[in-house]
């Protein structure tokens, strides 16, 4: 019954005080009894004695030593440390903290998993592939882990950098998939996805997802498309794009193997990718047998998607596994 | 009756700061034709977006610039996109086609200006729908400085200039994510700007043929993109005149430089014959 009030906050149990009963080993040494421990401890709190400091006083005091002689020894305590900080001059480069001053909790929400993404659109095809390391520092979390995700029929976002962030992106793109497609009775096309992309993550301008992200597919006509992001949403649509820990290797190949003539030129110039899609599909494989030999984040396994008129299919390659 | 589904569970709440009270930003919840951003959740929020600056500068190089004279507003720009030593892009449009009688020029933060511009468009669509006319540079230069203002110090990094033809003729302003909105016919902006005036100032004239201010402009950014390393990719020049903008040229860098200083032959002092030989 007393437990049960007690749990109710309804009556609380009176706290007996204990006195320590004196073990063998401990004989020898001074113990307060439990009533002058919690006491000295009260007075330790309220003159902030470090707690070895008070340990020190229990040492080196008598059998039961007077809350009067702790007060003393702990202003004494203060005067001290006060002296000794007044001879020894500050260090460098180290900042003084008020004591009572709580540290300001750091909030750093994100975390690099790391990762490898490559979008090449072709005249009818587009291919998206990442691979499927998972990582955080120098360990790996899992050598299975997909960044791409099927957002519309022919609509594919493949997105590295903090997983925590990019599972969020994809459920908000999946959602607000679901809604377009529900109001307007059609899946959405790859360039209204791609701004919806971009607009999605400038909302959180202030707030970034960690994520980048490369969009492809194929847009109304049928043409390949894909769309290349920063973490705010700037976008852009290119031929080709690579994004993630690997990119900076695997960019400069890109380029060498299917650079167009810049969509900026006036006159304008043909601009479309001379790969047939079997070709498209092993040069992606090549960049990323070649990045996995130089990027710590990147291996493990690769998965491509290839979106063509037939649909989409989906095709995993090893890569190194160290 | 076509239905339409409740998406407002999908919607954030409308935050757009409209103060600081001392203890730091307090967030507005009416203010339905701002965009609903999200903010993150700590004390320190000048901290936090100087931990978060890194991940978002994308396109701190550029050059860009825009002129007035007697036939309409030039205005140019390179196209790359670098994330400090890395290029990330040499194809950027930094000339946005507001609507056929405006362009904005973007340097700085590549998603800021950009989504800013396409938010501009919007508003001058609607202004357009609303009052049966265009609205004028002077105006959409202001909705854009005003936006810009109430974001001052929450670390967007925009420095456009807004060019176009209206009901008085043509119109150039400068403004930026300080919250600067400058009237003028002249300007350059970006990491190149000092190299592109150079050129600009001394070939400017108010009097000028389309043609004659399109290589200027062209030759200004070229000049830029030579000695700025922030700087490259294609030259894209622009004229806005009574009838809207047009784009006069898009040339690749790389093979303009051959265009200003073509290869020049170098003469052959002796033609090559072959030795003598030792025999006979």
């Amino acid at each position: 019954m007393g437990l049960a009030f007690h749990l109710f906050g309804l009556c609380r149990p009176k706290i007996r005080p204990i006195l320590t009963q004196q073990s063998p080993q401990s004989a020898g040494r001074n113990r307060p009894s439990r009533t002058l421990f919690l006491q000295h401890k009260k007075i330790r709190r309220r003159t902030r004695l470090p707690r070895r400091a008070g340990a020190a006083f229990f040492k080196q005091s008598e059998p039961s030593p007077s809350p009067t002689a702790l007060r003393k020894f702990a202003s004494d305590f203060w005067d001290q440390t006060r002296e000794r900080s007044k001879q020894t001059a500050p260090r460098a480069g180290r900042r003084r903290v008020n004591l009572g001053a709580q540290a300001m909790a750091r909030f750093d929400p994100y975390e690099n998993n790391g990762g490898t993404c490559v979008a090449v659109a072709g005249a009818d095809y587009c291919v998206v592939a990442a691979d499927t390391r998972l990582s955080v520092g120098y360990s790996i979390l899992s050598r299975d882990h997909s960044k791409i995700a099927q957002l519309a029929d022919k609509c594919v976002l493949a997105s590295s950098g903090f997983q925590g962030d990019i599972k969020a992106l994809q459920k908000n793109l999946a959602a607000k998939e679901l809604v377009y497609e529900h109001n307007h009775n059609k899946k959405m096309s790859c360039p209204a996805m791609a701004q919806l992309l971009s607009n999605t993550l400038y909302y959180k301008r202030f707030f970034p997802y960690y994520a980048f992200n490369v969009l492809g597919g194929l847009d109304s006509q049928g043409k390949g498309c894909v769309f290349t992001y920063d973490a705010v949403g700037s976008y852009e649509r290119t031929g080709y794009s690579a994004q993630g820990t690997g990119a900076a290797l695997m960019m400069p190949v890109l380029d060498n193997q299917l650079k167009s003539p810049s969509p900026l030129l006036l006159p304008a110039r043909d601009a479309v990718t001379p790969l047939s899609e079997s070709e498209a599909v092993d040069l992606v494989k090549d960049v990323f047998a070649s990045a996995t030999e130089r990027d710590i984040y990147t291996g493990d396994r690769l998965e491509i998607v290839v979106i063509n008129s037939s649909g989409t299919h989906r095709e995993y390659i090893e890569l190194r596994k160290d | 009756m076509a239905m339409r589904l409740d998406m407002s569970a999908l919607e954030t709440n409308f935050s757009v700061p409209c103060g600081d009270d001392g203890d730091g930003m307090y967030f507005s919840a009416e203010a339905p034709d701002v965009p609903s951003m999200v903010f993150p959740t700590c004390a320190d929020f000048d901290g936090f977006q100087a931990a978060t600056k890194e991940m978002v500068k994308n396109k701190k190089g550029t050059t860009t610039l825009a002129f007035i004279f007697d036939k309409g507003v030039i205005v140019a720009a390179d196209s790359r996109a670098s994330m400090g030593g890395y290029i990330s892009s040499q194809t950027v449009r930094k000339i946005i086609e507001i609507n056929p009688y405006m362009l904005g020029t973007m340097a700085g933060g590549a998603a800021d200006c950009q989504f800013w511009h396409r938010n501009l468009g919007n508003k001058c669509r609607l202004h357009e729908l609303s009052n049966k006319r265009r609205i004028s540079i002077a105006g959409a230069s202001k909705l854009l400085a005003n936006i810009l203002y109430s974001y001052r110090g929450m670390g967007l990094s925009i420095g456009t200039m807004i060019a176009g033809w209206d009901e008085k003729g043509p119109g150039l302003y400068y403004v930026d994510s300080e919250g600067a909105r400058l009237m003028g016919n002249r300007f350059s902006v970006g990491s190149g700007s000092l190299y592109a005036y150079g050129i600009l100032d001394e070939g400017y004239r108010f009097n000028m043929s389309v043609e004659e201010a399109g290589e200027l402009a062209r030759r200004a950014i070229y000049g830029a993109t030579f000695r700025d390393a922030a700087s490259g990719g294609c030259v894209s020049v622009y004229h806005v005149g009574p009838d809207g903008w047009k784009k006069l040229s898009g040339d690749d860098v790389g093979e303009l430089h051959y265009h200003y200083y073509p290869v020049q032959k170098t003469p052959v002092e002796q033609e090559m014959t072959d030795a003598p030989t030792a025999a006979a």
